[in-house]
């Protein structure tokens, strides 16, 4: 292993969403160069220190996660729901074909158009939401850590001790929503100290606050 | 020396080191091993969790500098929160010496 491929290891555990991510890698390589520039060999300055996995470890167990409050977090849920059916929703609103559609009890005018607008609305958000569980979510949070609602809010998805959630785990904390019991699933939320539904716990993630206050930060001036 | 014991001295340490004078990263685990006739040897990730935990408390500052052969380092140094808590460190430190020679000594002559 060579100093970039060490580098390369750490930043594969640690969360894309940590504030301070970019800040140690930089400290990490300006360490490592530091050793070459006083005459030590890659080898021998690899050779004091621990393996990636526990040097990012170590980087995380000194920023403990706040876990995010329940309604951060459904609030996030909402956002990207709607973010995910805006794009449909707008071409319905557009689109005259609508017109005609799920009139409701009336056969004509502005209820008859009102009721028929919402309730292509509310199918479209349905659909977003399982269409965004089933593959939106576990690949945001598999490659990011996070989604646009959940980064607008501030919070982000991990392993339960901080390091990057790898895919099994953005998986299997998804299947909820996919069997079509994520109700019962998130009843266990609110009796976790660290709100985590019943297939968080499974999969072992955790879902956090990020900021500037409860993680590492540093500006150097 | 016992890993543990390192670890949980470690922040005494930094601070020692960084009330002598600023100094950056790589420059903190050298003068710990000479120092200490490397007996006072970590591996180099257990130093920059508590550097950013240090800083996080408010009790060390980084800057950039460009010093010998033109080569940016990042430093750190105490800040005056920092110097009050080492002189707390000291004392608790002196205390818990005192504390285990005196716990240990019938043992310890045995």
């Amino acid at each position: 292993m060579n100093i970039d491929q060490y580098v390369a290891a750490v930043d594969a555990k640690i969360p894309r969403w940590n504030p301070r991510r970019a800040e140690a890698l930089r400290d990490l390589r300006d360490h490592l160069n530091e050793g070459l520039r006083n005459g030590e060999t890659e080898k021998q300055v690899l050779a004091r220190m621990e393996t990636p996995e526990l040097f990012a470890e170590a980087l995380l167990e000194g920023s403990p996660a706040v876990p995010a409050r329940l309604a951060r977090r459904g609030a996030a849920f909402l956002l990207d729901l709607t973010l995910g059916a805006l794009p449909a929703g707008l071409w319905v609103v557009a689109h005259p074909t609508r017109e005609g559609m799920f009139r409701g009890p009336w056969s004509s005018g502005i209820a008859a158009d009102a009721f028929s607008l919402l309730t292509i609305l509310i199918l479209l958000w349905v659909t977003s939401a399982f269409v965004l569980s089933v593959i939106y979510f576990p690949l945001a949070e598999a490659v990011w850590g996070t989604t646009v609602g959940k980064h607008l809010l501030g919070i982000g998805v991990s392993g339960e001790d901080g390091t990057r959630l790898t895919w099994g785990k953005a998986v299997i904390r998804r299947l909820p929503f996919v069997f079509q019991f994520f109700w019962l699933d998130a009843v266990f939320a609110f009796f976790s100290d660290r709100h985590q539904r019943a297939f968080d716990r499974v999969a072992g993630s955790l879902v956090v606050r990020y900021s500037r206050a409860t993680l590492l930060r540093s500006s150097p001036r | 020396m016992d890993r543990e014991l390192r670890r949980g001295t470690l922040e005494l340490v930094v601070l020692g080191l960084l009330a002598e004078g600023d100094r950056y990263g790589y420059e903190l685990t050298a003068e710990m091993s000479e120092r200490s006739d490397g007996q006072y040897e970590l591996k180099e990730g257990t130093l920059y969790p508590v550097l950013y935990r240090l800083e996080t408390a408010g009790l060390v500052e980084p800057y950039w500098a460009t010093q010998e052969r033109g080569v940016p380092r990042k430093y750190y140094r105490m800040t005056p929160a920092g110097a009050t808590e080492l002189r707390r460190k000291i004392v608790e430190w002196e205390r818990f010496v005192a504390t285990m020679d005196a716990l240990i000594a019938r043992g310890a002559s045995r």
